[in-house]
C-alpha cells in the first residue's frame, strides 16, 4: 500500500507543478504572440525579471510576506471547510483603527511619536489583526448562525470593507494637502523598516515568518488545527466524535481574520508610504489562490505564496518594460487555478499508472506465494 | 443446454486506491437458471455486479449479452440492454406510490403529462404477469421491506431486462419474508429469466440456485453445479479454511447497571413514531443484543444513546446520570463509546491520517495534551501503541485512513472506541461488511471487556449468528419496541427468532421477565 500512496502524492505534486509550468508556457506564448518588437527580450523580462535587480526581489519578498500571511490565514478557513473571502477586504479595512488612532488622537500624534518603532509596530499589528478578526466574524456569523452563504455574504462585505475604509479616510484623516485621497505619510517609527536602499523589502517579514510558524504549530501541534482538520474533513465524524463543530468554525474563520489582519499590516505598513487605497488589493484573493494551490495544508503555502509574489512581480516587470499589459497576469492565473483545482486533470493517467503497479504487486505476491510452499 | 443469456469474460477492476477488486474474472448465466456468485466480503462480487451494471468501468474485459459483445456505459445503458439490478438499498422514492416508482422514467402520458391511470393499470397488469403482487397506490414509505423489495423486482422487470442482479436481498428479509422470494424468484427461473443471486447465505444458496460460481480475493475459484455440492465443500472453497467461529466465553456475571433507559419515544422529521415507549437496561459485564429486521429503530436507538440525535421523550441514564440536554462530548466522557454502523460517515475523516483519526475523541486529554500543544510524542506511542494490539496492516501512524482496507479502517475505529476507558460500548452492525479474521476479533474483543474490565455492551446486528454468539441477554426489536427477551440464548434457533422479528409471535411483559 505505501507504494501506492507514493504514487499517489506524486501525482498531487506533479499536478500542481505541471500546472503552474503549463500556465507560464501557455503566457511565454502568448507575450510571443503578442509582443510587437522584441519578442525574446519579453520573455527574459518575464522570467528573470524579478530577480534581475535587489529592488525587484525586494519587491517579490514584500509580496511574499503578505500573500503568506493571508495564505495561511486562509489555509484554517479552508480546511474547516468553509470559504469567507472577507480576507480580501480587511487587507482596505483592517489598518484603519491603527490609523485612525496614529493620526486622529492625541495620543497617536502625541504619544505614539515618542514611542520606539518596536511598541508602535505591536500596536499596530494588533490592532489589525483583531479588526480583520472582528471583519471575518460577520460571514462566519451569518454563516454558523443564520445559514447564510459565508462565500456570498464574504465577497459583497470585500466590497463594503472597503467603502468603509474610504469613508473613514475621507472623514477623519485625510491629509488634505494632497492632490489625492490618503493620509499623511507614515512617520519612521510607525511603519516596517524598508531594508535594501529603501527597497520595498521590509522587516514586515519577520512578522511573516513569525506567523508561519504559529500557524504550523496551531495545525498540526495543537487540539484546535486538529479539530479543525477534522470538521473541515468529516463534519459528521466531528459531531460523532464530540467535537464542538460550530465552535470550530468559528475559531477557524478567526484565525483566518486574525492572519488576514496580520497581512494588512505587512501590506500597509510596509509597502506603502501612506495609506491612500481606493481599490481592493487583491492580496486576499492571491492568499487564497495560494492556499488552494496548496491543497490547504500550511506547509506548502511558503512555495506556493512564492509563485504567487513571483508570478504578481514577473507581470509588472514586464508591464513596466515591455508593451505588453499587467492583464496578463491575471489570465496566468486563471490557467493555474483551472490546473491546480482540476481534480481530473492527470487523472487518467493517475489511474493507470495505480493500476500497472497493483497488477505488478499482485502478481509479485503471486509468485512470493509460490515459493513460500516450495522453500517450506 | 440452454441458451447463455450473459458472458463476462477476463474483468480486471482496480479502484484509484490500488485496491485490486477482480481479476481475471469470467462468468457466465444462461437462460432459466439461478446462478449464484458467492465469496466473502471484499471478495468481488459487488464490484462485478456494479461493472455489468454500468455503476463502474472495468479495465479490461468483456462483456457479452445474448451473444453479442457490449460495452455498459451507465446503469440505464445496462437497462436498456437488458441488465436490472435489485440494490441492497432500494433505490426508490418515499413519498411516492408504487406505481409511480415503478413508472420513473418510462412514464405513460403525452408530453408533459402523466397517466396516472394508465401506471397503475401498467404496473397491476405486469403484477399479475410476474405473479408479484403489489398494491400500486400504496406509498413507498409505508410499506415494508420484504414489499418493497418487490416493487424494485418489478421495477426492473417492466424494463424488459433479462438478467436479474440481486444483491445480498435477504440481509434484509425475515426468514418468512425470504421463502416468499425464493418462490418469487422460481417462478422467474421458470419463464426463462437469468438471476445472478449474490449471498454470504449458503443454506439459502443451497435451496434456490442451480449453479454456483465462488470469487476469493478477486478470483473466480470455483464454478460448480449446486447437485454435486454440499455446503461443507461451498464454504471451503469460499474461505479457505473451515468457518470455525465459536467464541469460547464464560457466562457473564451481570453486575450494576450501567445504562437505563425508561420510557423512550423518537418521533422522526416525517412523522413516524420510530421508537415507542421503549425501554430496556445494561448491566456491567454483560453483551446485550438486538436484533430485528431493519429499520425497526434499531439506528435511531443507538443514535439517540449515543447523542447524536435528540430523543421526542424519556429518561436515558448513564451511570447515573441524565443525559438529555448534554453535548456529544459530556455524554461521552459519561463512559460511552460508539461504534457506529455506517463507517464512512461517522467513523472516520478519510482524508486524515490514521494518528488524527485515532486521536479524534482524545484532544480534550489531559494525557495527550502538554500546555496548550497536542503531546506528539504520548500521541505517537498510543498510535503505534493500537497499531500493534489491533493489528491494523498499515505504514505506520501518517499513513491517509483512505488507503487502508474496510477492515483495517474498523479496526482503527475500534482500537479508538474501545480504548477511551468507557464502561458502555455502543456497537450498532460491527462487523457489517468486514472481513472474516477482523470480524472475529471484534467479536471478540466484546467479550473480553465485558468479561475482564466490567464493560457494558449494546450490540446490534442484522447477522443473527453473530447476535446469537456473543450476546448474553438478546432483545427483539420491532416497530420500535421490544418485544421479546431471551436470557438463555442456546438454546434459541433463528427460525424462532425469526419469528419474532417479524412479529408472528411477541412475549407479553411477564414473558419477557425484568430488562433491567
Amino acid at each position: 500500500m505505501k507504494k501506492i500512496e507514493r504514487i499517489d502524492k506524486m501525482f498531487e505534486v506533479l499536478r500542481v507543478f505541471l500546472g503552474v509550468l503549463i500556465a507560464f508556457l501557455i503566457c511565454i506564448i502568448i507575450i510571443l504572440l503578442i509582443s510587437e518588437e522584441d519578442p525574446g527580450s519579453a520573455v527574459y523580462n518575464f522570467v528573470v525579471g524579478p530577480f534581475m535587480t535587489r529592488h525587484r526581489l525586494g519587491q517579490v519578498l514584500a509580496k511574499y510576506s503578505s500573500y503568506l500571511l493571508s495564505g495561511l490565514g486562509m489555509c484554517f478557513i479552508y480546511a474547516a471547510g468553509r470559504f469567507n473571502m472577507a480576507g480580501e477586504g480587511a487587507i482596505n479595512l483592517a489598518p484603519m483603527p491603527a490609523l485612525l488612532l496614529m493620526f486622529g488622537t492625541g495620543f497617536g500624534l502625541n504619544i505614539m511619536i515618542g514611542l520606539p518603532q518596536i511598541v508602535n509596530l505591536v500596536i499596530i499589528v494588533v490592532s489589525c489583526m483583531l479588526t480583520g478578526a472582528l471583519i471575518l466574524l460577520v460571514p462566519a456569523f451569518g454563516r454558523e448562525q443564520l445559514g447564510a452563504n459565508e462565500m456570498v455574504t464574504s465577497t459583497i462585505m470585500n466590497y463594503f470593507c472597503m467603502y468603509a475604509a474610504l469613508w473613514l479616510l475621507k472623514g477623519n484623516i485625510s491629509d488634505r494637502s494632497l492632490s489625492f485621497l490618503g493620509t499623511p505619510t507614515y512617520p519612521d517609527n510607525m511603519r516596517f523598516t524598508r531594508y535594501w536602499n529603501g527597497s520595498n523589502f521590509t522587516s514586515g517579514i519577520f512578522v511573516a515568518l513569525i506567523g508561519l510558524a504559529v500557524a504550523l504549530i496551531i495545525f498540526y501541534r495543537t487540539p484546535l488545527g486538529a479539530k479543525i482538520r477534522i470538521c473541515g474533513d468529516n463534519l459528521q465524524f466531528a459531531v460523532y466524535s464530540g467535537i464542538n463543530a460550530k465552535k470550530m468554525m468559528f475559531s477557524a474563520q478567526v484565525i483566518g481574520g486574525l492572519f488576514a489582519g496580520a497581512a494588512a499590516a505587512v501590506e500597509i505598513f510596509g509597502l506603502y508610504d501612506s495609506y491612500y487605497l481606493s481599490v481592493l488589493t487583491n492580496v486576499g484573493m492571491d492568499g487564497l489562490l495560494a492556499a488552494v494551490m496548496a491543497k490547504k495544508k500550511p506547509v506548502f503555502v511558503p512555495i506556493t505564496a512564492f509563485v504567487m509574489a513571483y508570478i504578481r512581480c514577473a507581470a509588472a516587470v514586464l508591464n513596466a518594460n515591455t508593451n505588453i499589459p499587467i492583464e496578463l497576469v491575471t489570465m496566468l492565473q486563471a490557467v493555474i487555478v483551472l490546473f491546480v483545482a482540476a481534480e481530473e486533470f492527470l487523472g487518467k493517467t493517475r489511474r493507470k499508472v495505480i493500476f500497472n503497479v497493483s497488477v505488478k504487486e499482485k502478481e509479485e505476491g503471486k509468485d512470493g506465494k509460490k515459493e513460500v510452499p516450495a522453500g517450506g | 443446454m440452454s441458451k447463455e443469456l450473459l458472458r463476462m469474460e477476463g474483468i480486471v477492476k482496480v479502484y484509484p486506491n490500488g485496491f485490486m477488486a477482480t481479476n481475471n474474472v469470467t462468468f457466465s448465466v444462461n437462460e432459466g437458471e439461478i446462478h449464484a456468485l458467492i465469496g466473502e466480503n471484499g471478495a468481488g462480487k459487488t464490484t462485478l455486479m456494479k461493472v455489468l451494471f454500468g455503476h463502474e468501468n472495468c479495465q479490461e474485459g468483456k462483456i457479452y449479452i445474448e451473444g453479442k459483445e457490449v460495452k455498459i456505459a451507465n446503469p440505464l445503458d445496462a437497462i436498456a440492454k437488458g441488465v436490472g439490478m435489485v440494490h441492497q438499498h432500494f433505490m426508490q422514492v418515499p413519498n411516492l406510490s408504487v406505481a409511480e416508482n415503478i413508472m420513473l422514467g418510462i412514464e405513460p402520458g403525452r408530453g408533459q403529462r402523466f397517466d396516472r391511470r394508465k401506471a397503475v393499470e401498467l404496473t397491476q397488469k405486469a403484477a399479475k404477469k410476474f405473479q408479484l403482487d403489489v398494491d400500486p397506490n400504496a406509498l413507498i414509505r409505508d410499506l415494508s421491506v420484504g414489499y418493497k423489495q418487490k416493487v424494485e423486482l418489478l421495477k426492473a422487470l417492466i424494463r424488459g431486462v433479462k438478467v436479474l442482479i440481486l444483491d445480498e436481498p435477504t440481509a434484509v428479509l425475515t426468514p418468512q419474508e425470504t421463502v416468499e422470494l425464493f418462490a418469487q424468484l422460481k417462478n422467474l427461473r421458470s419463464q426463462g429469466y437469468g438471476i445472478i443471486f449474490i449471498s454470504h447465505k449458503l443454506e439459502e444458496v443451497m435451496e434456490l440456485c442451480d449453479c454456483c460460481t465462488v470469487l476469493r480475493h478477486g478470483r473466480v475459484t470455483g464454478h460448480v453445479d449446486i447437485k454435486e455440492l454440499n455446503p461443507v465443500k461451498l464454504s471451503r472453497m469460499m474461505v479457505e479454511r473451515d468457518v470455525v467461529t465459536k467464541i469460547e466465553k464464560k457466562a457473564a456475571q451481570p453486575e450494576n447497571v450501567i445504562l437505563h433507559i425508561e420510557q423512550l419515544n423518537y418521533i422522526n422529521s416525517v412523522g413516524k413514531h420510530v421508537l415507542k415507549n421503549l425501554g430496556f437496561g445494561i448491566r456491567a459485564g454483560e453483551v446485550v443484543g438486538i436484533a430485528g429486521v431493519e429499520g425497526n429503530g434499531q439506528t435511531e436507538l443507538s443514535e439517540i444513546i449515543t447523542g447524536l440525535s435528540q430523543r421526542t421523550s424519556g429518561k436515558i441514564i448513564l451511570n447515573g446520570t441524565e443525559t438529555s440536554g448534554k453535548t456529544i462530548q459530556q455524554i461521552r466522557k459519561l463512559g460511552i463509546a460508539h461504534i457506529s454502523e455506517d463507517r464512512m460517515k461517522y467513523g472516520i475523516a478519510q482524508n486524515l491520517s490514521i494518528r488524527d483519526n485515532l486521536a479524534s475523541i482524545y484532544l480534550e486529554n489531559a494525557r495527550f495534551k502538554k500546555g496548550p500543544l497536542l503531546n506528539i510524542r504520548e500521541l505517537n506511542k498510543f498510535v503505534d501503541q493500537c497499531i500493534k494490539e489491533f493489528e491494523i496492516a498499515c505504514t505506520g501512524g501518517d499513513e491517509a485512513i483512505k488507503f487502508l482496507s474496510g477492515g483495517n479502517i474498523q479496526k482503527v475505529i475500534i482500537a479508538r472506541e474501545f480504548c477511551c476507558g468507557a464502561n458502555l460500548i455502543v456497537a450498532n452492525q460491527p462487523t457489517r461488511g468486514i472481513d472474516v479474521g477482523t470480524s472475529d476479533l471484534i467479536r471478540r474483543l466484546l467479550v473480553r471487556y465485558t468479561r475482564e474490565k466490567g464493560v457494558g455492551a449494546l450490540l446490534i446486528s442484522s447477522d443473527l449468528n453473530e447476535i446469537l454468539e456473543v450476546s448474553d441477554r438478546l432483545l427483539v426489536m420491532k416497530d420500535g419496541q421490544i418485544v421479546a427477551q431471551f436470557n438463555d440464548i442456546k438454546c434459541l434457533s433463528a427460525d424462532t427468532l425469526g419469528e419474532y422479528m417479524l412479529g408472528v409471535r411477541a412475549m407479553t411483559s411477564e414473558e419477557m421477565g425484568e430488562l433491567f
